[in-house]
């Protein structure tokens, strides 16, 4: 397995096939029985490393201790000895990036709510500018706004030229943003490759609307069977025509 | 097997793992009492009873690691003894003579100390978290509660939350250090590095508090008599081992005899 800068990878599996695992062997939480894990040609236990890869945890909000929000995003910055500009202008252009309003910035970390812990958190790592990120269910705990939020996020971040694995439960989204997949079952990689190839797998877990567009197409429809938006599925819906339903 | 904390169950069938828990319980306190009555030839006697409970129970507790968390405090509780209480020296070092009395009355403090521990590890590690809080409530009940303001349901409720709620906070602490981790922790600032763990550990440890609270609410929890999972059943084994403890403390309560050189047994 190989990820590349500026490159997203969407991870998925059921629970306890060794998503989490796998994302502390990354980073150099966990050293690895055999093999090795390398980031940059540094060995994953290097301490560069954890200035390069920048985790956002499942219960990240969990992480937040300082009296303001300000002062929580510039904890990573501050620790890996940035001088004290530099650090304001990071906190600020994370802010920016995820989208985070200002005036939330002198307020303190536990009395915003848990989609802005989980954006604080977010914008914390991204402060750090680490070159790969780990985002681990950035999903859980998000309102409409910032799920709908988080796909620009993760591209503002891959413009950028930032590595990204996503883990996630969520496969709609996962498939939005991701445009190669992984999929572990049982601690083994089952499937590793371009999203249209996932989708047409027909051994994997799919997302709902996929299934049901896989249905229609097997029963005749003009559909495309690796649709995975619903967006894009009710546009090819709508393009049917009376007749063609009725052949099917 | 090794447990992997101090003083925690070792699960086993051993006759010890078998008594009711309120035997033992009442026998690790009686036995308690008499470890504060003996003296050195007594301690001897006593240790060599916790050897053979300590085989005939098959668990295999880190005797010495029992003791790494006090072991500063027994050195030097010992030292203070052997230099300071008045007797025949037999060394002397930097105006500070080391006498015999100081000596044994040394090894008897540390003697006991040490005897307290791995009876009371014993205990721990043949009594599983649960049959001890069972055994507790039991031995409690006949306590006034209404006047006490607490009564022994929830005592009893109160140990097994926080018995259960250790290795749970364990591992939170472990997921707070290694988010922190990679937020550089450990490269500057010592003393904030502390706090970035405290804050978290003790918001997330009040948060699951109250989560539990209101979830035991919802559902009903009261803090009086609540149905006991399983029974407790004193047999005849439990009244024969309360007994021979009970003949033990009489026994040695008493006697006099001085096989090491100390004052009593």
């Amino acid at each position: 397995m190989c990820i590349k800068p500026g490159e997203i990878v969407g991870m998925t599996g059921p629970v306890g096939a060794g998503k989490s695992t796998l994302l502390r062997l990354l980073v150099g939480l966990l050293e690895p029985d055999s093999g090795i894990v390398q980031i940059d040609g540094y060995p994953s236990r290097a301490k560069k490393v954890k200035e390069m890869v920048g985790v956002l945890f499942q219960h990240s909000s969990r992480q937040l201790f300082e009296k303001t929000v300000y002062d929580d995003i510039a904890f990573g910055p501050s620790n890996f000895g940035f001088d004290r500009r530099d650090i304001e202008r990071q906190v600020n252009k994370a802010v920016n990036i995820v989208g985070l309003d200002k005036s939330l910035l002198e307020v303190s970390p536990f009395g915003i709510s848990g989609g802005e812990q989980k954006l604080v958190s977010l914008a914390g790592i991204i402060a750090q500018s680490p070159r790969y990120m780990v985002l681990d269910e950035p999903l859980a705990g998000l309102d409409t706004k910032g799920k709908t939020r988080l796909p620009h996020i993760i591209q503002t971040l891959q413009n950028m030229g930032v590595g990204i694995i996503v883990i996630s439960h969520h496969l709609d989204k996962l498939l939005e943003v991701a445009p190669r997949i992984i999929y572990l079952r049982d601690g083994i990689i089952c499937f590793d490759g371009q999203r249209q190839q996932y989708l047409l797998d027909d051994s994997l877990p799919l997302p709902p609307i996929t299934a049901l567009m896989k249905r229609l197409h097997a029963r005749g429809l003009p559909v495309n069977p690796a649709t995975f938006t619903v967006e894009s599925a009710i546009k090819q819906l709508e393009k049917l025509e009376i007749g063609d339903v009725d052949d099917a | 097997m090794t447990p992997d904390y101090f003083l925690s169950f070792v699960p086993g069938d051993s006759f010890l793992h078998k008594l009711d828990p309120r035997t033992k319980l009442i026998a690790t306190m009686l036995i308690s009492i008499l470890i504060f009555r003996l003296h050195l030839t007594g301690l001897v006697l006593l240790f060599a009873l916790f050897m053979v409970l300590y085989y005939l129970s098959s668990v295999r507790i880190a005797l010495l690691r029992n003791l790494r968390p006090i072991a500063p405090f027994l050195i030097l509780i010992f030292i203070f003894q052997l230099f300071l209480i008045p007797g025949n020296s037999f060394m002397d070092m930097y105006g500070f003579s080391a006498t015999s009395a100081g000596l044994f009355e040394g090894l008897r403090i540390v003697g006991r100390f040490v005897l307290l521990i791995q009876f009371a590890s014993l205990l721990t590690a043949t009594t599983s978290p649960a049959h001890m809080t069972a055994g507790i409530e039991r031995l409690l009940r006949p306590l006034p509660g209404k006047i006490l303001g607490v009564t022994s349901f929830e005592i009893a409720t109160m140990m097994s939350l926080s018995i259960h709620l250790v290795p749970v906070l364990n591992r939170f602490l472990r997921e707070v250090y290694q988010a922190q981790l990679c937020r550089g922790l450990g490269r500057q600032k010592r003393i904030s590095g502390l706090v970035s763990l405290a804050i978290p550990l003790l918001r997330g440890a009040f948060r699951m508090m109250d989560d539990i609270a209101m979830g035991m609410e919802s559902r009903c929890y009261q803090g009086n008599y609540r149905t006991s999972l399983f029974e407790l059943k004193m047999v005849k084994y439990d009244w024969m081992a309360l007994m021979l403890v009970f003949v033990l403390l009489l026994g040695f309560w008493n006697l006099n005899i001085t096989l090491l050189p100390s004052y009593q047994i």
